[in-house]
């Protein structure tokens, strides 16, 4: 072998020889002689961990203890002893097991001679050994050391950091070294000042076998006190907020609780699976968080031990934790590259604590967080080497500082908030200027991409036939983009698709902000055609109607999804999205509108009934179990997207099948011209087929907001007391997307109703309640009271007729009446009843059922959906997989109402529906939902 | 095209040896660059100054000891989760990744510059620290140098100059050995800076028949018994053969391989190779069995009694060829074919409305009955796009509803490639990455379909499949769209608007492709032999080698020459010799089931067994439903009284007999999922069962019409042996049956039944042989 003669490998004759020497004549030394043999063979499988065979050799009393077969050992007699039989391969199993390497004669001969001489060993459970003693190799001098941590003192003069052994104080200002600090070899892997700055807290160990931690005197250097316990090393260590404590995190998965006065351990924290990197107090000192490799966060009562919460939303490891100055919110940065934020809740007994905020900070794992002093900015280090900031109040970046070029290992910011010290793995520390949040800078639109639209009339359409009005033009077998049939403002061509794969094109002029429609129409005409439309500009090029930022990644989980369905998509990570976001896949974008019920059920998109709609012009499509998916924001004209390791979408003019699918497979684009000129508009059938029979009506027509409206009418008679539904639907005609109000005329006497009911912006229904008293008098014959719907369209009222209400007839009470009450214990509700809930808040009421003599089955009040009429946003909560039901021979009912954060601030009528007499309804009640 | 051997001595192979114990990885003393050849591969040692400053590379060296050591295998650190924290990638394939989990992650908890000696990377594996992955290397040792010397040299990470590894080659690439010699595999890693190194103490050895000869983790090679057979060398991501060759004892005189009868050149290279190894081929068999033989492996049922009297009596030298024209023509080839390729496209109604299953049934059936090229028909599949119910092949891709099914399945079926590993990382035993992957995956990712949603239990079942003009696949790794491209092919522009499966197909059936021909060849081959060339069929990567690489590659060829008609090729086989063979073994080949000294004889298709049931008692088997996972089923009228089971449409019906009896259960694309594994239950389905019994009994059946007719007992023996085995009886097994029939007395039908029992449930029934 070559020795490389600037490297010295000396061998550390001890291990392997003094066994040998020892052997001749002396008693042998358990921690000297027999524990190195064990621990290279055994211990690894004999941990207090995983002790397999349940015998546990981390120790001699634990040896003595045995395991699960008996005795380990007995003094005095090596071949009786399993130990000794198993490891020199005498007895089966064969130990250490299968191919693993075998100990020598020699190590053998040690366990006998030793088993032989009385097994003698230490008294009780002392920690074995704080020594590894292994070839001392030097280190070459060129080679960089890192520094592991860093810490800035309270009143910013000083610093410390530390690599291997060293733990330096160092100036700010001049960057001189004050003092080195004597400190055992090991690796340092967090420094805290106290806040006083006279104590420095270092966070050490041996790795692999003890977890060590230091408090120094600043100003003399000298050692104040030393903890040791842990069983590998401190990742952590932390004063409380009353300096009396502190708290040690570990590689060996506990987190202890040290008084500082007495060196004793006061509590420990146990549950972690895996080793802990981070933790953190509350201000009050009551709270400690935690962030594990095991990939949650969790919230330890301190003063019981007893945790809290475990926040399992990140999906890798938890490298970093923080508790925001006022004790609100908990943070954590995770090897999942995001930034996780939760509403802090649980400080006085287990509770849920909600997540607040998720952000993709980086392309990398995010190593370590920061907060400033004052409390409104976050510094985040990724592992890649990035430094952004974000500031507390909506948990968005404010600054990408310069990248620092190396593997970070430990941040700390100045007490001022100034200026942030990043150590680094290359032995180097560097500085950077932290900003401060500008207090205007609330996002700046560009006021140029706020083009205003423009709504034309252009009279009656101009009627073309493709095929002559392409003769006519000297074009021969088909249009190309670059000889398209040019059409008029405004005008509908017959023709047909009639040869596999053509492409039809045609032209038009437009102006800038000019609102057209481009659709096909093929209904009636028995075509077999499946168009697929887009408008692309002068040159043929696509043109990018918006672009869509993917803000969270995700997939479809459990099966796949049909491409009309509104119902049951499962989402991975759902329970980090939010209402009335959008959704991309598949180049389809759709948007959340109700959540899952639970683990056990998907999200609604919009609009909540019959065909899926989508957005953007965009075509639904199938979506595959495991397909990708992303919660994405459609960015703003002019705005670039951010760097956050997530795709951007760029969506186009181009459509399939219209957004509202209600017209099979006919193709429907609003174009808004983005400048003035000409523009293409190329058709085909998006199979790619073509033929004689593959005929379409092709419109390019202004668009022309507005409504249709209609009602489905009741069928059952009325029944005293109670109330039937009256559902009200709304089309939404060329992007008309505001509020619609539907009036209700001419009903009996003793009826009663929730009209006006209103459709909410983007909504595509509401449901209406007709409610009879309890003593309306019969009427004779049927009367058909109007349902007309109202909007505001572009400064003009449009009203429709949705409809009637139905041949209304009244009869008798139903099996049972069912109300809704504020409490159990109130007489009266109903009627003049308002309940006020506030956005993100839950309110309980109750529903009573007034049953008829002899009538005792349950009555079903329906799912998800049971909060009739309610606004969007607010639902009926924690429902199980019965849904809400008055139960047999029971009259009332405890449920519970969320608002979303998102719902709309006002007041609005709801009921409840009982699956009795043909579905009969409580009567409305008002539900004011507060900012 | 003639497979060379090249023979190496016993004493360049010692020559090597020496000079390879002294080498590192990525170390300065370089093996002779330039030829690769086998001839010249000297390790030259450079001189002793040559090695100071050696500084270790983290890529090339770091790498090779953790993979050598085992560090990084999925049992160990290598996992996806890693073991006690630590967690690297398979095999080494990301060595950013690596690095940081070394030398970086919780502030390089796994080194120590300052005391490398105390690095966990070092005291785990030499057991100063407990560890549960064992003691893998000594402290004096090589491995524990480098290691120990990277990171003293302050651990640097690895650097956008490392040389890359280009390739590695294996001495020697072809032996000749004797059962119980030794050898040594060598390894040199080329390095795109050219430098070539001796690493065989870096690589892993892995033998692809272990009856052969067998391999450990130095390279030395024991010869344990004859035939051919590899040594799989794995280094870096890249992979090599070493193959040996190893005779059988037996002696047979050249003259025997001289003077045997050849067809075509599947019996030059058959014969060939059974010279090399010394194997005597079996004579051919007779008209009987192979009317049998030919006629069930090529359109799936049994011969007629007249087909096979004919052919028996006829005295022209035509009449082999005269046969395999016939049944290559036959509309049972039609069904037998479709549902072989159904087999393999997974046709089944539990993943696929009804609707849509009959349309795939039918453009597969189309495509069979107009003996469609099978690169069109390939092609076809991967570009197909319309509405399910009227376009079959769409159905494709409602079975594989993700670029990455899609990519896996279409690879698997067409290519015989299993690129699922790469999906998460480097392919651990192939050249493929995750990155190819990830192009290739992107090739479909504009694949979209509206309508049906693939809920098998519910809806119409129609799915529109169109392919949109935007859309990338993201890497998950890089969060970014790789530029599509097939697996080892140019990439296609991002912004090219046709449709990538275009390009995907054209490069798939080019004949230069390596894989495709091969693959459908290897599965046609398996049909008729009873086991590809390269088993199983599904697997045709470059460490399982073919048991013939030249007649697999002239096979190939032919097809390719055919212009991919599948019945060209079917037709060399069927007239080769080689296909002939008797199946009974001699002394002088009974030992070797791979290299086609003989016919091996195995058991019917379930669907080809029980419509050879129907054919023998003149019966018919009713197929009603389809059966859902959990007990659930759903009533179908695809199938009328007389349908076959081989012309069923999918693999859903209910059918005891073929489950029992192992039918392609059609889940995932591997032809594994047909199991010929024989089994108590079926033993006892056979003979007590509900399937033969009931033909047996019923009214109208042969038995019926053979007592009907007024036929005697011995003309009812000799029909019986006629119809089920294709031959007459011997004189003594029919004295033996007429005897037992005669101990029934007046239970005539009984005693005719028992005797259709006898022969159906006999092995020579159940098996072609």
């Amino acid at each position: 072998m070559n020795r490389n003669p600037r490297l010295i490998l000396e061998l550390s004759l001890l291990m392997f020889v003094g066994g040998k020497l020892a052997i001749a004549s002396d008693a042998l030394d358990y921690v000297k002689d027999v524990f190195p043999v064990l621990q290279k063979h055994c211990i690894a499988c004999h941990t207090a961990d995983e002790a397999q065979g349940g015998l546990v050799m981390e120790t001699y009393a634990s040896i003595m203890r045995g395991g699960e077969s008996g005795p380990a050992l007995t003094p005095g007699v090596p071949t009786s002893s399993r130990l000794y039989m198993m490891a020199s391969g005498k007895m089966d199993p064969i130990m250490p097991p299968d191919d693993a390497e075998r100990p020598t004669e020699e190590e053998l001969t040690i366990i006998s001679t030793w088993i032989e001489q009385g097994a003698v060993g230490p008294e009780g459970e002392v920690a074995m050994r704080r020594e590894l003693q292994t070839p001392q190799i030097k280190t070459s001098s060129n080679a960089k050391t890192p520094i592991t941590s860093i810490a800035i003192s309270p009143d910013g003069s000083q610093y410390a950091t530390a690599s291997y052994g060293d733990l330096d104080l160092v100036a700010m200002e001049s960057k001189q070294l004050i003092r080195r600090f004597e400190s055992q070899p090991g690796k340092i892997n967090s420094l805290q000042f106290s806040r006083d700055g006279s104590k420095l807290l270092v966070a050490s160990g041996v790795t692999g076998l003890v977890g060590i931690a230091t408090i120094y005197d600043v100003i003399s250097g000298s050692k104040i006190s030393v903890i040791e316990g842990h069983r590998d090393v401190i990742q952590n260590a932390i004063f409380s907020p009353d300096e009396k404590t502190i708290a040690t995190a570990s590689y060996d998965r506990e987190i202890l609780l040290w008084d500082i006065e007495t060196g004793k351990t006061i509590q420990k924290f146990i549950g972690h699976n895996g080793a802990i990197f981070s933790i953190a107090f509350s201000p009050d000192g009551r709270t400690l968080v935690s962030g594990c490799a095991d990939e949650t966060v969790k919230v330890w009562d301190v003063a019981s031990g007893q945790r809290f919460d475990t926040m399992s939303q990140p999906t890798d490891e938890v490298l970093s934790v923080a508790v925001t100055n006022d004790g609100s919110y908990a943070i954590s940065g995770s090897a999942d590259n995001r930034l996780r934020v939760w509403s802090l809740l649980s400080k006085d007994t287990p509770r849920i604590n909600p997540i607040v905020a998720t952000r993709f900070i980086d392309e990398s794992p995010l190593t370590h967080l920061a907060l400033t002093r004052d409390g409104s900015r976050l510094v985040v280090i990724s592992d890649a080497g990035n430094v952004k900031v974000l500031r507390t109040s909506d948990w968005n970046q404010i600054a990408a500082l310069k990248p620092l070029g190396e593997t970070p290992s430990d941040v700390a910011v100045s007490t001022d908030g100034t200026l942030l010290l990043v150590s680094l793995m290359n032995g180097q520390v560097v500085e950077r200027q932290l900003p401060k949040i500008e207090t205007n800078s609330t996002e700046t639109k560009t006021q140029t991409a706020d083009v205003k639209p423009i709504y034309l009339d252009v009279g009656p359409l101009n009627m073309i036939d493709e095929a002559v009005a392409r003769k006519e033009r000297g074009l021969t077998d088909s249009t190309t983009s670059d000889h398209p049939l040019k059409l008029a403002r405004g005008s509908e061509v017959s023709g047909a698709i009639s040869t596999l794969g053509e492409e039809d094109w045609f032209a038009f002029d437009a102006s800038q902000g000019e609102m057209w429609i481009v659709e096909t129409q093929t209904d009636g005409l028995d075509s077999k055609l499946d168009s697929i439309l887009e408008i692309r500009d002068d040159k043929a090029q696509s043109i990018i109607q918006v672009q869509l930022q993917a803000t969270r990644d995700s997939y479809f989980t459990f099966r796949g999804k049909n491409s009309i369905q509104t119902d049951d998509f499962r989402l991975f990570a759902w329970d980090e999205m939010k209402l009335n976001e959008y959704l991309y896949a598949s180049g389809e974008v759709t948007k959340l509108w109700r959540y899952p019920r639970g683990s056990d059920s998907g999200f609604d998109t919009f609009p909540g009934r019959g065909n899926r709609w989508s957005y953007f012009g965009t075509t639904g499509t199938v979506h595959a179990l495991g397909e990708p998916a992303y919660v994405v924001r459609p960015l703003e004209a002019g705005e670039s997207p951010a760097a956050n390791g997530l795709p951007v979408f760029d969506i186009y003019y181009k459509n399939d099948d219209d957004p509202s699918q209600n017209r099979k497979r006919d193709s429907y684009i609003a174009f808004k011209a983005p400048e003035s000129g000409r523009y293409l508009v190329r058709l085909s059938d998006t199979r790619g087929e073509g033929g004689e029979k593959y005929k379409y009506r092709l419109k390019v027509r202004p668009a022309n907001p507005g409504i249709q409206a209609s009602v489905t009418e009741i069928k059952n008679p009325l029944r005293r007391g109670s109330g039937r539904e009256l559902p009200v639907i709304v089309d939404r005609i060329d992007g008309y997307n505001g509020e619609v109000w539907f009036e209700l005329d001419g009903l009996p006497p003793g009826i009663h109703s929730n009209f006006p009911v209103r459709v909410q912006p983007g909504q595509s229904f509401a449901i209406g309640n007709i409610w009879a008293d309890s003593d309306a008098a019969d009427w004779g014959d049927a009367v058909s009271p109007r349902v007309i719907a109202r909007a505001t369209i572009n400064g003009r009222i449009v009203e429709r007729i949705a409809g009637t209400a139905g041949k209304l007839t009244i009869t008798d009470r139903p099996e049972a009446i069912v109300q809704i009450f504020t409490d159990a214990t109130e007489e009266k509700g109903a009627g003049s009843l308002r309940v006020q809930i506030k956005r993100g808040e839950t309110i309980s009421l109750v529903v009573k059922a007034d049953r008829k003599e002899g009538f005792t089955r349950e009555i079903p009040l329906g799912n998800e959906q049971a909060g009739r009429n309610m606004p969007h946003g607010v639902f009926v909560d924690n429902i199980g997989l019965n849904g809400l039901l008055v139960r047999e021979n029971e009259s009332q009912r405890q449920f519970f109402v969320t608002a979303d954060a998102s719902a709309e601030v006002g007041v609005r009528d709801f009921f409840l529906t009982g699956a009795i007499d043909g579905s009969v309804t409580s009567e409305p009640i008002q539900l004011e939902v507060l900012p | 095209m003639i497979h060379q051997y090249r023979f190496v001595s016993i004493l360049y192979l010692l020559a090597a040896l020496v000079v390879s114990f002294s080498g590192f990885p990525g170390r300065a003393e370089e093996v002779n660059t330039g030829t690769g050849n086998v001839e010249s591969p000297v390790a030259e040692q450079k001189p002793e100054e040559a090695q100071d400053f050696q500084t270790w590379s983290f890529r090339n060296d770091v790498e090779s000891i953790l993979a050598r050591q085992g560090c990084n295998t999925g049992a160990c650190h290598g996992t996806l989760a890693g073991k006690g924290g630590f967690r690297l990638s398979l095999r080494g394939y990301d060595s950013e990744a690596d690095f940081n989990a070394i030398a970086r992650d919780l502030r390089g908890r796994r080194i120590e510059i300052a005391d490398p000696g105390k690095s966990l990377l070092l005291a785990k594996p030499t057991g100063a620290l407990p560890h549960k992955g064992g003691i893998r290397f000594d402290i004096d040792s090589q491995d524990y140098k480098i290691l120990s010397e990277w990171i003293a040299q302050g651990a640097i990470g690895p650097q956008p100059t490392d040389p890359r590894l280009t390739r590695i080659t294996v001495v020697p690439e072809n032996v000749l050995l004797k059962p119980a010699d030794t050898s040594k595999v060598l390894v040199n890693a080329h390095y795109n800076d050219g430098r070539v190194v001796d690493v065989t103490h870096w690589a892993k050895f892995s033998a692809t028949d272990e009856s052969v000869a067998s391999v450990n983790e130095k390279g030395e090679v024991l010869v344990r018994g004859a035939g051919e057979a590899a040594v799989l060398v794995w280094f870096g991501s890249q992979v090599a053969l070493s193959r040996m060759t190893v005779p059988y004892p037996y002696e047979i005189q050249d003259e025997v391989y001289a003077t045997a009868t050849r067809r075509n050149f599947i019996d030059d290279l058959n014969l060939q190779q059974l010279k090399t190894l010394r194997l005597r081929p079996s004579p051919a068999a007779n008209d009987e069995t192979f009317i049998r033989r030919a006629t069930i492996d090529t359109i799936g049922r049994l011969p007629s009694t007249e087909e096979t009297n004919i052919y028996v009596a006829a005295q022209t030298s035509e009449k082999k060829k005269a046969l395999i024209d016939r049944l290559l023509a036959s509309d049972e080839y039609v069904d037998y074919w479709t549902y072989k390729w159904s087999d393999l496209l997974l046709v089944n109604g539990t993943k696929l409305r009804p609707v849509a299953v009959e349309s795939d049934h039918k453009w597969i059936r189309n495509s069979v009955s107009e003996n469609k090229p099978w690169n069109q028909f390939v092609t076809e599949i991967l570009t197909a796009k319309g509405d399910s119910d009227s376009q079959g092949a769409t159905n494709f891709y409602a079975l594989h509803q993700s670029p990455e099914e899609m990519t896996e399945n279409a690879s698997q079926a067409f290519m015989g490639l299993s690129i699922g590993c790469a999906k998460c990382h480097n392919h651990p035993l192939e050249k493929w990455t995750n990155d190819q992957y990830y192009s290739m995956a992107n090739l479909f990712s504009r694949v979209r379909a509206k309508g049906w949603g693939g809920e098998p239990r519910n809806g119409d079942g129609v799915r529109t499949l169109y392919v949109a003009t935007d859309g990338e696949l993201i890497q998950p790794k890089s969060g970014k769209a790789l530029p599509p491209a097939p697996l080892d092919s140019d990439p296609i522009a991002f912004d090219d608007p046709r449709d990538r499966r275009e390009a995907l197909a054209a490069w798939m059936t080019n004949p230069s492709n390596p894989y495709f021909a091969r693959s459908i060849t290897n599965r046609v081959w398996a049909n008729f032999f009873g086991r590809g060339l390269v088993e199983m069929t599904d697997d045709l990567r470059l460490s399982n080698p073919a048991s013939n690489e030249p007649l697999l590659a002239a096979s190939a060829k032919h097809l390719v020459e055919s212009q991919f008609d599948l019945k060209q090729l079917m037709r060399v086989i069927l007239e080769s010799e080689t296909y002939g063979r008797s199946s009974t073994p001699l002394p002088e080949n009974e030992s070797e089931h791979k290299y086609l000294s003989r016919y091996y004889p195995r058991r019917l298709l379930a669907e080809v067994l029980l419509d050879s049931i129907d054919q023998v008692v003149q019966t018919s088997t009713d197929f009603t439903r389809i059966a859902f996972p959990g007990a659930d089923f759903q009533d179908t009228k695809l199938y009328p009284k007389g349908t076959h089971a081989i012309q069923l449409y999918d693999s859903a019906v209910e059918s005891y007999f073929l489950k029992t009896f192992g039918r392609n259960t059609r889940e995932i694309t591997c032809e594994c999922e047909r199991s010929s594994e024989p089994s108590m239950i079926q033993v006892l389905h056979m003979s007590n069962g509900e399937t033969m019994n009931p033909k047996l009994a019923a009214d109208g059946n042969a038995i019926s019409k053979l007592i009907d007719a007024g036929m005697a007992n011995e003309e009812i023996v000799d029909h019986l042996f006629l119809v089920a085995l294709s031959r007459k009886p011997t004189t003594s097994e029919k004295d033996k049956v007429l005897a037992v029939m005669q101990e029934y007395g007046d239970q005539r039908r009984t005693a005719i039944e028992d005797a259709f029992w006898s022969v159906l449930a006999s092995t020579e029934f159940t098996f072609n042989h």
